[in-house]
């Protein structure tokens, strides 16, 4: 990867210095180098500190890597006014074409951050989709001014659950969010699409029981939230079952056909997992509203180092494995985007969190 | 109840665990083309924790002596550089199993090696077997491997068990549909993937998108607005190591019903009912396979040009003629090059005609579809210096993955002309990313059952059914001899005789 250094720029004159520095660059001959047109992504920190520039600066080249477009870093700062700077990042597609990415990085103390929309507005790439990353420090009244500029906002909401309110102003939005969370919990969604694919499984559903009672345990790490509620939340949905009461640590729900279902989201005993979310999911099929039996189907799959694990107990039990994903930001971002992941289901998911959410308010931690 | 857990969500990204049982491992496909998918699909972490990859053939191997030939070959044909750790941990999962294809006590032994395989893992694995086989071992592979219990039922077992066939799907109708009742009586239609590796190239998968996911081409795409198709597969090379097989084939056959009627399909179908499923485009393929008009004997004397190859230079080299190719029967009728002018009658293309251009030692590399719009009535440039030419769009498979459209636009200065121009996608420059090879997404697609990109039993027997009245005629006492054409020329001066009275020419490479 070939980057240039960073050049200070004019406002008015952001993609003319590109362009500069674009046919600056040391080029071997027999190679050609093509500016990237497919996307504008914008990387915005609120957290006023030099590191949180350079950070995502850097992720800004990590995701060129894959991604490929006009990038801009936004970020505040102490020092009075705004700077504009610009440099080019190249990569190696195949042994004679090199695919360049541009980055702007604006930064402005807290008086000129009105000013600083109109500035992308002028710059963005046009045509293509415009992306908003949401940096570390989550989504402040600064970062909203960008909102009306993005087709997707790509937000972590592990740093919004505190605050219910933010998560009922974002779940407005949720048509246009990415939720790194929920793409962080695609292994768990797709290992229980791949159990409920095989014939034994989906068999069982299918013979004519009567209510469906499902009982749904969760189990997560010391602290976090996102990934348990986002992934309860989508059982829920798919099952359609509505949470409609909570007490002594358990979700009541009632499905579509009158059936009662039970949800249970706990702590794992260690105090600090090694890697954080969720940490195993169990799921019974009892055949009555007794107490679970050992014939129930019982789906249990666990976190074990680097895989899920999968049980299946329907007569006999069969074992599965998947790997995890990495948890990492460029990784998520690069399976988004290169792979794809599908968020059709997240504003539903969402709402379904937020209701459980609700109900437990007042209860502490789970 | 279906899996309510798949609404809205992707198909799956990795596979189950699976065993994926070669046959016929130690062949030229294991090396060249499998084993490279697989390690590359292991590089862009797409492979399953517990998958296991069982090399079978008839030779006394170990499992590192297996491992070690792999390793050469992979080196010389893998897309990416050769990692020396990832290697490592991928050989892992790689063992041999020597095996007699016609004995059916040593399939006893293969289910035992997999269960222990799979025990080893402490879990279920789904089986693939992929027959890297002559086509004549198909029967006994299938029929010892449902004797022995190793292939589940598709609707109440556990586990997934499919089977991987490689074209050629029969040398005539009637072999086909034999062919497919041997594998049937062993494996379910859902189980048996038919791979033509042409349909997991992007570009030909991109052919759907570009159709279903454009709303400027759709209403355009049909006998209105377009003039007439051209597809054309062009090799620079000769027939090299095949030369016996090819011999006793032709390009027809070899190219033609598989590779350029999968295209022809995709290119021409009706919108599917669903993309997810794999059988609302497969019925929509065999549609257009079957509205292909017939061949009449005329039609076949008027519409079909077929040849092979003398001396000549490709790139600046002499090669041979095809005649003098070790192995080449002399006085071989058998030919290198065909191209033909076929309809499809149904509503959509009813008149329009489609060109086909297939064959070896031409100039150069190049596989393109170019559809090519009708021309606007040129009244208002009548007079001018312009050079209107029919917008064309260019879908080129191979070796440069993209697609072009070509405009007329006015070229700067103080008059009014036009000249061509193209408006150019590349898949490298725009995504970033090079497309992998066919056989990774074909691989990972078998592994999860999904058969989309697979050619089903009725598909490959109605293309046989577009191509039988120009095969027995060509074996007829009737048929003309096979032309000639002069190897880095682009065929026969008779291919471009038979565009000449519809007033279009072959596209120019």
């Amino acid at each position: 990867m070939l980057t240039s250094r960073y050049r200070t720029s004019a406002f008015n004159e952001i993609s003319k210095t590109l362009g500069d520095l674009f046919n600056s660059l040391d080029t071997p001959l027999d190679v050609s180098m093509t500016q990237s047109s497919i996307s504008n992504f914008i990387i915005c920190e609120s957290a006023s500190s030099e590191k949180a520039i350079k950070d995502a600066s850097r992720l800004a080249e990590d995701l060129s890597a894959f991604y490929p477009g006009r990038f801009f870093v936004v970020g505040t700062r102490r020092q009075s006014g705004i700077s504009v700077e610009v440099a080019v990042t190249c990569r190696q597609i195949s042994k004679n074409e090199q695919i360049c990415s541009e980055i702007v990085r604006i930064c402005s103390d807290s008086k000129s951050i009105a000013a600083v929309p109109s500035l992308l507005k002028a710059s963005l790439l046009t045509g293509v989709p415009t992306e908003l990353l949401i940096g570390s420090s989550g989504p402040s009244s600064y970062i909203k001014m960008f909102y009306p500029i993005a087709d997707l906002i790509i937000i972590d909401s592990e740093l919004c659950w505190d605050d219910l309110s933010a998560m009922e102003e974002l779940q407005v939005r949720s048509n246009m969010l990415v939720d790194l969370q929920w793409i962080g919990l695609s292994p768990w969604r797709e290992q229980l699409k791949s159990v409920f694919d095989r014939p034994a499984v989906k068999n069982s559903l299918k013979q004519g029981r009567g209510a469906a009672l499902f009982d749904i345990q969760i189990k997560c790490g010391a602290s976090e939230i996102a990934e348990p509620l986002l992934l309860a939340g989508w059982i829920l949905t798919r099952l359609k079952l509505e949470p409609t009461g909570f007490g002594v640590g358990v979700f009541e729900c009632i499905a579509q056909d009158g059936g009662i279902a039970r949800l249970k989201i706990s702590r794992t005993a260690e105090k600090k997992s090694a890697i954080p979310g969720v940490q195993s999911l169990t799921i019974f099929l009892r055949e009555s509203s007794a107490d679970i039996q050992p014939d129930d189907l019982r789906i249990s799959i666990r976190r074990t180092g680097e895989l899920l694990e999968t049980e299946i107990h329907a007569g006999d039990i069969h074992k599965m494995s998947a790997s995890l994903e990495s948890q990492d930001l460029v990784e998520k971002l690069r399976r988004f985007f290169l792979i794809g992941e599908s968020t059709a289901n997240y504003p539903a998911t969402l709402k379904a969190a937020i209701d459980l959410s609700r109900l437990r308010q007042g209860y502490g931690d789970f | 109840m279906d899996n309510p857990f798949a609404e809205g969500e992707n198909r799956l990204i990795r596979p189950p665990s699976t065993a994926m049982i070669i046959f016929g491992a130690t062949g030229d496909l294991t090396q060249r083309k499998l084993i490279p998918a697989l390690y590359n699909l292991q590089l862009d972490g797409y492979l399953p924790p517990g998958f296991v990859v069982l090399g079978v053939a008839r030779s006394e191997l170990s499992d590192e002596e297996f491992r070690g030939r792999l390793f050469q070959s992979l080196k010389e044909h893998s897309r990416s550089v050769i990692d020396l750790a990832l290697w490592e941990t991928f050989s892992r999962h790689i063992f041999y199993q020597k095996l007699d294809l016609k004995d059916s006590s040593e399939y006893i032994t293969l289910k035992k090696r997999l269960a222990k395989l799979a025990s080893e893992r402490g879990e279920d694995l789904n089986y693939l077997f992929y027959l890297a086989t002559a086509p004549e071992f198909f029967g006994d592979i299938a029929a010892n491997l449902k004797e022995v219990g190793m292939v589940e039922d598709p609707i109440s077992g556990f586990k997934q068990t499919n089977i991987v066939v490689e074209k050629p799907f029969g040398n005539d109708k009637e072999s086909a549909r034999v062919l497919n009742q041997t594998l049937r009586n062993s494996f379910a239609e859902s189980q048996i993937f038919r791979i033509d590796h042409y349909l997991g190239k992007e570009t030909v998968q991109n052919i759907l998108v570009f159709r279903f996911a454009n709303g400027i081409f759709e209403p355009l795409w049909n006998h209105k607005y377009i003039d007439h198709i051209q597809i054309s597969v062009c090799e620079d090379l000769g027939v090299g190591s095949r030369a016996g097989y090819f011999d006793k084939t032709g390009i027809l056959k070899d190219i033609v019903q598989n590779h350029v009627f999968q295209i022809l399909s995709l290119l021409c179908i009706e919108p599917p009912i669903s993309l997810s499923d794999a059988d609302s485009i497969r019925d929509e393929k065999v549609k257009v396979l079957k509205s292909i008009r017939p061949f009449s004997e005329e039609d076949i004397s008027k519409n079909v040009v077929r040849a092979n190859y003398t001396r000549g230079f490709i790139n600046g080299v002499p090669v041979k003629a095809y005649h003098e190719e070790a192995g080449i029967a002399s006085g071989s009728q058998t030919e290198t090059y065909v191209a033909m002018k076929l309809e499809i009658d149904n509503w959509r293309w009813a008149g329009i005609p489609i060109y086909i251009r297939v064959g070896k030692r031409l100039p150069k590399r190049i596989t393109q579809l170019t559809v090519n719009f009708r021309r606007p009535p040129d009244s208002l440039f009548r007079g001018r210096q312009v050079e209107l030419r029919q917008n064309a769009l260019s879908i080129q498979v191979q070796p440069r993955e993209g697609i072009t459209l070509g405009i007329n636009s006015k070229p700067p200065g103080p008059r009014l002309r036009a000249r061509p121009v193209n408006m150019d996608f590349a898949y490298g420059s725009s995504f970033g990313v090079a497309s992998p090879e066919a056989y990774e997404r074909l691989l990972l697609d078998a592994m999860k059952s999904d058969a989309t990109l697979f050619t089903r039993d009725d598909e490959i027997e109605a293309a046989w059914d577009v191509l039988m009245p120009v095969i027995n005629h060509w074996s007829g006492l009737s048929s003309s001899p096979t032309l000639s054409y002069e190897a880095g020329s682009w065929g026969p001066s008779e291919a471009a005789t038979l565009l000449k009275p519809f007033g279009h020419r072959w596209e120019r490479f």
